[in-house]
């Protein structure tokens, strides 16, 4: 589904992504995980097309995102609240969102039942605008619009941060639930080795740029991970 | 501490991206401030000779006296628009054993360093250096000097006052314009006479101190005012300036929806300019510069040349494509990362600003059409530079918006606001203005204008069919930019 070529990013001559192959199958659930500054999301962006690569490529469907358009109908994603176009309430971004892959406002409403339980009441019918929300609403905001459209490539940064221990559980099983259903494609990061070691059935460490570790999940998967950590 | 405070502004000041980044943009703008500081400087020397020309039978002095109470209230109009709340990013102070009085009384002091309270001493201390020194003497002259300043000072204590209270409470701003907008009458209708007023005053300032403790006296009070305002609320959820506003439906937005992925970004930009502080500013100079004719229409050497009246015709109906097209992709700085991975078509997403500048100007060249006032030749001219305005300079201006990789926050004031202004918006206006004049040229040598106004029109709206094509050049080359444009957009 993703190949990544000869992936390299730097700043300022020093490299903040380095990744010489690294293919990502059809259904997979992909986690990655690393310290801050290990390149995490420059990784994400670079498959979002948001950074152009110093060398090499990344490929979704066998076509070279860069410069093209297609990947952009049947992926999804929410990497920061920069996603977000705050002057508008929730329910008028879902609507802008859904418009854009020619979904009506009865298919919109009834994709987002769904999430009734992630947002609390909080969010649908809210008055208020997106930039007034909290920072973990605003969250559940950018996750949602990223999976109303269904996609094939799920790709969320950090999905657990900011929000409240039943937001992650429920954030959890809903993400468990859409993969089962979908059979998409999942990419998530995390510093929550918990987390993403019970979402993701893949996981890939990153340090300083580079593919340290890359393991299937077992038994034993979290205790390695946090053996690894604890240096 | 106070120190402290003012290294940390400085600090703010000089690293933040704006300043580092447009060193280019802070030399022109300087030298504009230093253009409008010279002009008020001559003014300020030349204006005994002045009231002496206009109101030869009067004393130059009364005649000024009687001025000085409409400046206060210019001077409280234009700050009501202008003056921006002193705000000192209060928080990461208020936990440090710091006392409130000091951070309060520096965030007040700071507000006298605004160039509102400075311009006016340009006139004010040649006037009574020049004239009333040598009929009054130095210590009545300068305390009649200080009241003026002290009255400045009031004004600007009174208005961050009114400012702060439109964040809680609504009457205070309707009192105070409703107290404004009665006096204005008032002395329009002559019912009492401001000037009147002022002369006594002011004359009387001249004789005796007791005007300027009075003012002193009232700045005190409001300082006071602001000061257990401030105090008062130095909590964190009551500091915040921002309202946490209810949504209001916007009428006959299900218009939109007939045109499509266009109609909904048309609509999702209508609805950035109505909820956001900076574009409506823009949306209001748009409207205000419908007025600019009126500067240059009813002088003789404007209205009988052509070249002038095209910079008032591409103004008057092209400003918002000027103003709101230059930032085209700032505005969605905030969420820029959101339009790349969204499914969206750069050009249709461009089509859709075109669609968006056009009829807006449309607009703004229907509302033009009763300056006819001062013949078919301006509507003949504003018509052209429409048409030249909407097939060619949109063009122009949405291409060269793609070199604006510069955020921008949409909810700071406009007025005066350089952020997010790059040397390119200065360069494009170069060829909008130009270009028409190039066309004109031959045929104005020729002695045949109406000609060369048609073939400015005729250039524009044959161009503008072609739109399609223009835009789709545009996106290429958006397609080409956009990290470098996303990245500096993420760099706020």
């Amino acid at each position: 589904m993703i190949s990544v070529k000869d992936l390299s990013k730097k700043y300022n001559g020093i490299l903040a992504v380095n990744i010489p192959s690294l293919e990502i199958k059809q259904g997979e659930s992909f986690g990655l995980v690393g310290n801050n500054g290990a390149g995490k999301t420059t990784f994400f962006r670079m498959i979002l097309d948001l950074i152009r690569p110093s060398s090499g490529e990344i490929l979704i469907k066998e076509e070279i995102v860069k410069g093209n358009n297609n990947w952009k109908k049947f992926t999804g994603s929410y990497l920061d609240e920069g996603f977000l176009i705050d002057f508008l309430t929730p329910d008028e971004y879902f609507e802008f969102i859904g418009n854009l892959h020619k979904l009506n406002k009865a298919e919109v409403d009834g994709r987002l039942s769904k999430f009734e339980d992630l947002f609390n009441g909080e969010i649908r019918g809210s008055k208020k605008f997106v930039r007034d929300l909290s920072k973990g609403n605003q969250k559940k905001v950018g996750i949602a619009a990223a999976m109303l459209i269904q996609p094939e490539i799920l790709i969320l940064d950090e999905p657990f941060a900011n929000l409240d221990p039943t937001t992650q559980i429920r954030l959890k099983n809903q993400m468990k639930n859409f993969k089962e259903e979908y059979n998409c494609t999942l990419l998530v990061s995390s510093h929550d080795l918990n987390h993403v070691t019970e979402v993701c059935e893949r996981i890939v460490v990153l340090e300083k740029g580079d593919v340290i570790q890359d393991l299937m999940r077992s038994e034993t998967t979290l205790k390695d991970l946090e053996e690894y950590f604890a240096v | 501490m106070i120190s402290q405070f003012i290294s940390h502004k400085w600090k703010e000041t000089k690293r933040s991206t704006f300043w580092q980044k447009n060193l280019a943009i802070n030399i022109i703008l300087g030298f504009f401030i230093f253009y409008f500081l010279l002009n008020f400087l001559i003014l300020g020397i030349f204006i005994d000779k002045a009231l002496e020309e206009f109101f030869p039978d009067e004393n130059p002095v009364e005649v000024f006296n009687g001025f000085i109470l409409y400046y206060a209230m210019v001077d409280l109009f234009m700050r009501f628009q202008l003056q921006e709340l002193p705000v000192m990013t209060i928080q990461p102070y208020l936990h440090l054993p710091i006392r409130r009085s000091k951070i309060i009384n520096y965030l007040l002091g700071k507000s006298i360093f605004n160039l509102l309270n400075f311009f006016p001493w340009l006139i004010f201390i040649p006037f009574s250096i020049k004239v009333l020194i040598p009929q009054y003497g130095v210590t009545q002259a300068e305390i009649w000097l200080f009241t003026l300043i002290f009255l400045g000072f009031t004004n600007n204590y009174l208005i961050v006052y009114v400012k702060r209270q439109m964040t809680k409470k609504l009457s205070y701003v309707v009192i105070f314009v409703l107290g404004i907008a009665s006096v204005t009458l008032l002395d329009y209708f002559e019912i009492i006479s401001l000037s009147n007023i002022s002369t006594r005053v002011f004359n009387y300032a001249l004789i005796s101190p007791v005007p300027l403790l009075v003012v002193m006296a009232l700045l005190g009070f409001f300082y006071y005012l602001n000061y257990q305002f401030i105090l008062d609320h130095t909590y964190l959820d009551e500091i915040s300036t921002k309202k946490n506003k209810e949504v209001g439906n916007i009428a006959g937005l299900k218009y939109f929806d007939r045109f499509g992925e266009i109609g909904q970004f048309i609509l999702l930009d209508i609805k950035l300019i109505l909820r956001n502080k900076r574009p409506r500013t823009v949306a209001w100079m748009t409207l205000f510069f419908l007025f600019y004719g009126l500067i240059f229409y009813p002088q003789e050497i404007y209205i009988e040349g052509y070249y002038m009246l095209f910079f008032v015709g591409t103004f008057i109906t092209g400003l918002f494509i000027f103003n709101y097209g230059q930032f085209i992709l700032g505005w969605e700085s905030n969420y820029f990362d959101g339009i790349l991975t969204n499914n969206i078509d750069p050009n249709k997403y461009y089509q859709a600003k075109f669609w968006l500048l056009v009829p807006i100007s449309f607009i703004s060249f229907i509302f033009s059409l009763p300056y006819v006032f001062f013949g078919w030749k301006v509507v003949a001219i504003n018509l052209a530079m429409f048409l030249f305005n909407i097939g060619v300079n949109v063009f122009v201006v949405l291409y060269f918006s793609t070199y604006n990789n510069k955020a921008i926050e949409l909810s700071k004031g406009g007025a005066m606001n350089w952020q997010g202004v790059g040397i390119s918006q200065f360069i494009l206006m170069i060829p909008c203005l130009i270009l028409p004049m190039i066309f004109f040229l031959p045929f104005d040598l020729m002695d045949i204008p109406y000609y060369g106004l048609a073939i400015i029109g005729s250039i524009g709206l044959i161009s503008s069919f072609f739109y399609k094509f223009w835009i789709s050049i545009i996106a290429k080359r958006f397609v080409a930019e956009k990290h470098k444009i996303a990245s500096g957009f993420r760099q706020k």
